[in-house]
């Protein structure tokens, strides 16, 4: 089906003209073996899968037999069954802190490169530098970033993943359409030149993304993501790595840090789903949460206790609103927006 | 709740408004500044509430504000108790000799300076502390006299022994035997006794003390120590073993079985075996040799223990209790060929027994993570159509329809999960199916998964799976779900009025003792009244003086045990279940330290708050400073003595002691201190930190980082492979929900 991407040349793929292939259907991800390791799908364990087409250009592709270049982008393209997520890294090494997870198709600078780690610098909506695996990035960047930064582009919407098999294709991340998509049939790109065609609800235009109402609406797909620090994806989540990926997907990008957070965007005072508030504990603490429905109060978090969970503010009594917040692409003054990059 | 949390946010705008600056933000939540002299109300409030550091340090400002001197005589008498709950003898002490002297209560602050004195084993207050406890009978109400005469007469005792007044200490302890000799310190002073006596050099009237200890009472504290000497003794000729017959050996040996006491009670059962080789003695004695040997892990000996029976009688009525045994202990060495042959044997001699009931299932559980998973299912299969309704076929059903759903037929799941909801309605899974239930169908069937939510916020409002829930039905938009059974809370009586009960003895005593903070006094005169035993208020009184005065333990017994309704299914709406309810279920005592504690922690800026360590510490300890577990984890945060010391060592500091994980303070900051350690081993996820401070961070980290990451919290929790931990995280989690509800709008 999706993946076997590593190292997959040209073998096995058609040219020329692709006949419109089946829709790629998005399931449920329960999971049907929650204990144990997840299996690593092979290299070429999905050619065979009539249920996605895709097709090979000769874009950047991940390549372990060459080196990364200094100065060169590239695109995440993490391992398959990790939905092409890298995780970015303080330090050249798993055993260092993460700093957030950068999603498949985020361009990226390399500036170094050390024992197999790149350092980069990554763009939005991420903006941050760090180490990711060199295996993790795709080589050959001209025509990459010809197509990444030329053409219209869409975002995945489906949360926790649009699940291709046992692939999932992060909420959140941003691809160019393929060559020959129409308008309701959304064929995107994938970092290394196979192309995936997606369902209508599962992606929005980008720009501009999501209205905010229906990127929260959407983000209740997290609900039970397991809450981890520098988490952003259907992995896992940590409270500030949800509210940017929900507000990304809705073509905002938001500071990573609380306190800058709760000093972006507008001051609102009504409520309205997609507005951020932010409590405060005793101890000062701040806890960023995103409304979904102003009605019942009921907001949307990543809680170390209970992971990703809805909550409603009369539960949350007993903390004091610091600030509410409210991000809007046009019009925002503090927080930047995704059609500004 | 609309108004009123606008009302909050406009206040937290205006606020932030003029603070623009992202570093200036929230300010209107820390503590109020105090500028005005603390009253005793406020004092006692603290104490209340548990807060027992707030509290004493409120009472030494009152003191030396030289304020009105019944005020200072309150204050100290307050102080003493406190300081003595907080195990701060010698300050205690100084409080008290001052109250000892003042207008009020004064018999009670002798009492408790008697108290600090002895527990604090304070050299140089034992003189006065003697003559104290001799006179201080004489000077008590009749009423009151008998609630407190056993524990004085103990003091003598103890106080004479550690003055080294031995025969005086040894006559006390014999007159105090005399006249309480089943009283609940009779123990302890028998021990004390022996002891003096023994060396006094009346070697005779010890051994016949030393005997009683371990024959009559093995589960005391004493009673193994007791045996050392009893063995000591006999080996001199001295005394004689007192003559069982083999049957009283059985009886003795299973009284050291429940007492733990292992190797003696296999002893005990050889004896009985070579007294009574063959008979009701002999299959009785090899059972509960097997059984020793299977605690002890000799796990071959208890099989073969097993195996003796099963040949010398082979339809003795014991066999299915020494199979369960040798089929506990054959798990371990993973000996399949004999555990099935147990299972086929006491299903043809015992069909329809109990006990065949639970080996099957021990054999059904084993083969599931042994054998194989459709050998173990067949097994269970067989035995919920085979076993009466009860808490095998229950267990038996939620292991089955979790093997379904892991297999990937959630629909068998479902079905298995109707079955213990329909054919099981006592289940002890009910909460646990509903739950699942609901989850399972809520993409078929809506409407039914609906259902079964809000039957279990009905049921359960106040549960781990009912706070699960409660977020199903808020995704869901569903709204007016009734949570609670809507029952209304007996009345409280408000304690506060000691006319209320005029032929009530103890009644006006107790309600001014409470007055005074002397809670655990109070309590004891509460008890003493044969009318309030039948009154729920007055029960309920009676658990809230307890919980305050730091026996948590007896007060969660009276609320289980008159309030289940409530615990479990009991509304949070403070016109049907008034607030004191939830505060006596869900204590919070040491909430300031547990506060600092974690703001001077590594946990410190992170979402671990105080509720989170307090629902660590009740499911822990229960807030029992003085617990110990069998394992020797002690006190609050149930700390390993090689735990606390590491921490100290990687501080370079001194290991404390095993006396200081008993005081509170310093076991909250042991305990915040290593949770700090394993979250930051978890990268920052208290999830799996809170598990490992129970099982333990390999294995959690073992769970954890396998786990699919795609795994939900929830059915991952289902999924730990111990049940203890399982259980353990549900609770807490669950209990963290109604500490942020509970306290959360008290927080100051």
């Amino acid at each position: 089906m999706l993946a076997a991407i590593v190292g997959g040349g040209l073998v096995g793929c058609r040219v020329g003209q692709p006949q419109p292939p089946p829709r790629a259907a998005a399931r449920s991800i329960l999971p049907t073996a929650p204990l144990g390791p997840a299996p690593r799908p092979a290299d070429n364990a999905f050619d065979a899968d009539e249920r996605v087409s895709m097709e090979r250009k000769p874009l950047g592709r991940r390549d372990s037999r060459r080196a990364p270049v200094v100065g060169d982008w590239a695109l995440v393209m993490g391992p398959w069954d990790s939905g092409g997520i890298a995780d970015l890294h303080a330090e050249p090494s798993d055993a260092s802190r993460r700093l957030r997870q950068l999603l498949l198709g985020a361009t990226v600078a390399i500036e170094a490169e050390k024992n197999g780690w790149c350092a980069v610098r990554s763009r939005a909506p991420d903006d941050a530098a760090g180490w990711v695996r060199c295996d993790d990035l795709t080589r050959g960047s001209d025509l990459v970033r010809e197509r990444w930064e030329s053409d219209p582009k869409v975002v995945v919407v489906r949360a926790p993943a649009l699940v291709v098999g046992p692939c999932h294709v992060p909420f959140g991340a941003v691809l160019p359409f393929a060559e020959g998509s129409a308008a309701d049939d959304a064929r995107v790109l994938l970092p290394d030149g196979r192309w995936l065609e997606l369902q209508a609800r599962d992606e929005a235009p980008w720009p501009p993304g999501l209205p905010a109402e229906a990127a929260v609406r959407a983000a209740r797909g997290f609900r039970g993501i397991r809450y981890a620090d520098g988490g952003n994806s259907w992995q896992s989540m940590d409270d500030i790595g949800l509210i940017r990926l929900v507000l990304w997907s809705s073509g905002v990008i938001a500071p990573r840090d609380s306190n800058a957070l709760a000093s972006a965007g507008d001051l609102a005072s009504d409520f309205r789903a997609g507005d951020v508030v932010v409590f405060a504990d005793r101890r000062r603490a701040l806890h960023p949460v995103l409304v979904v429905d102003p009605e019942t109060g009921a907001f949307l978090e990543a809680s170390p206790s209970r992971g990703v969970a809805l909550d409603t503010l009369e539960q949350r009594h007993h903390y004091g609103v610091a600030m509410h917040r409210r991000f809007e692409v046009a019009g925002a003054r503090h927080g930047s927006t995704a059609s500004a990059e | 709740m609309r108004r009123l949390i606008a009302a909050t946010i406009v206040a937290g705008l205006a606020a932030t408004a003029c603070n623009h600056a992202t570093e200036e933000v929230p300010t209107e939540h820390g503590l109020p500044a105090q500028n005005v002299a603390p009253t005793l109300e406020e004092a006692r409030r603290l104490a209340d509430d548990g807060d027992l550091s707030a509290a004493a340090s409120k009472l030494e400002e009152i003191v030396s504000a030289h304020a009105t001197d019944r005020d200072v005589d309150e204050a100290e008498l307050l102080l003493g108790r406190i300081r003595l709950q907080q195990r701060r003898h010698v300050d205690a002490v100084a409080a008290l000799k001052s109250a000892a002297s003042g207008s009020v209560a004064p018999e009670y602050a002798k009492m408790l300076f008697v108290r600090a004195v002895v527990d604090g084993n304070l050299a140089q207050f034992q003189e006065e502390a003697l003559g104290i406890a001799r006179d201080l009978p004489a000077q008590l109400d009749p009423e009151t006299k008998p609630l407190l005469a056993e524990e004085l007469s103990t003091h003598v005792v103890e106080l004479l022994l550690a003055r080294g007044r031995l025969a005086e200490g040894a006559e006390a302890g014999r007159s105090h035997l005399r006249a309480w000799p089943t009283g609940k310190r009779s123990d302890s002073v028998r021990w004390m006794t022996a002891d003096a006596l023994d060396r006094l050099g009346d070697q005779a009237g010890a051994f016949e003390l030393y005997d009683s200890i371990w024959h009559d009472t093995p589960s005391s504290p004493w009673a193994a120590r007791a045996n050392e000497r009893l063995e000591a003794l006999a080996s001199r000729g001295i005394g004689r073993p007192r003559a069982l017959t083999a049957d009283a050996r059985v009886a003795f040996a299973s009284s050291l079985q429940r007492a733990g006491l292992h190797e003696s009670a296999v002893r005990e059962c050889n004896l009985a075996l070579a007294d009574a080789p063959a008979g009701e003695a002999a299959e009785s004695a090899l059972v509960a040799l097997a059984r020793s040997l299977r605690d002890l892990r000799r796990n071959r000996e208890c099989a073969a223990a097993a195996d003796r029976l099963r040949t010398m009688s082979p339809s003795s009525r014991h066999l299915p209790d020494a199979a369960l045994a040798a089929v506990g202990a054959l798990r371990r060495t993973k000996a399949t060929g004999e555990i099935q042959e147990w299972a086929r044997v006491v299903q043809a001699r015992f069909p329809r027994d109990e006990r065949t009931a639970q080996i099957l299932y021990d054999v059904a559980t084993y083969c599931m993570s042994e054998v194989s998973r459709a050998e173990g299912e067949q097994r269970l299969e067989a035995l919920v159509a085979s076993a009466p309704a009860g808490p095998l076929a229950d267990d038996a059903l939620w292991k089955l329809a979790w093997a379904r759903r892991n297999a990937g037929d959630t629909a068998g799941a479902v079905s298995r999960l109707s079955a213990i909801l329909t054919e099981h309605p006592k289940s002890g899974f009910r909460k646990a199916a509903l739950y699942w239930y609901g989850r399972f169908i809520a993409e078929s069937d809506r409407a039914k998964a609906v259902e079964s939510w809000q039957s279990l916020l009905r049921e359960a409002p106040n549960d781990y799976y009912g706070h699960h829930a409660a977020e199903e039905l808020l995704n869901l938009g569903v709204r007016d779900s009734t949570m609670g059974n809507g029952m209304a809370f007996p009345p409280i009586d408000s304690f506060d009025d000691p006319s209320r009960h005029p032929d009530w003895p103890h009644y006006p005593t107790a309600v001014h003792l409470a007055r005074l903070g002397l809670d655990d006094f109070a309590a004891d005169e509460l008890r003493a009244i044969p009318q309030a035993a039948a009154e729920p208020s007055m029960q309920f009184v009676l658990a809230r003086l307890l919980a305050r005065s730091g026996r948590p333990a007896e007060a969660r017994k009276i609320l289980r045990a008159q309030f289940e309704d409530f615990l479990t299914a009991g509304s949070r709406d403070p016109s049907l279940v008034p607030p004191e309810f939830w505060h006596a279920c869900y204590p919070f005592n040491h909430r300031t330290t547990i506060v600092r504690t974690l703001a001077d922690s590594r946990l410190a800026g992170t979402q671990l708050d105080e509720y989170l360590v307090a629902s660590l510490i009740r499911m822990e300890s229960g807030f029992e400073p003085d617990a110990v577990s069998p394992v020797g984890a002690i006190g609050l945060m149930q700390l390993m003595p090689a735990t606390a010391g590491r921490i100290a060592s990687d501080r370079g500091l001194a290991p404390p002691t095993r006396e200081d994980l008993f005081d509170p303070d310093v076991n909250i900051h042991y305990g915040v201190d290593e949770l700090g350690r394993l979250v930051h081993r978890f990268g920052g996820d208290w999830f799996p930190a809170i598990c490992a401070y129970n099982a333990g961070e390999e294995a959690v980290s073992g769970w954890w980082e396998k786990a699919r990451p795609d795994v939900k919290q929830d059915e991952f929790i289902e999924n730990i492979p111990y049940s203890d931990t399982r259980l353990y995280i549900k609770q807490i989690l669950g209990d963290y929900r109604n500490y942020q509800w509970i306290y959360g709008q008290s927080s100051d």
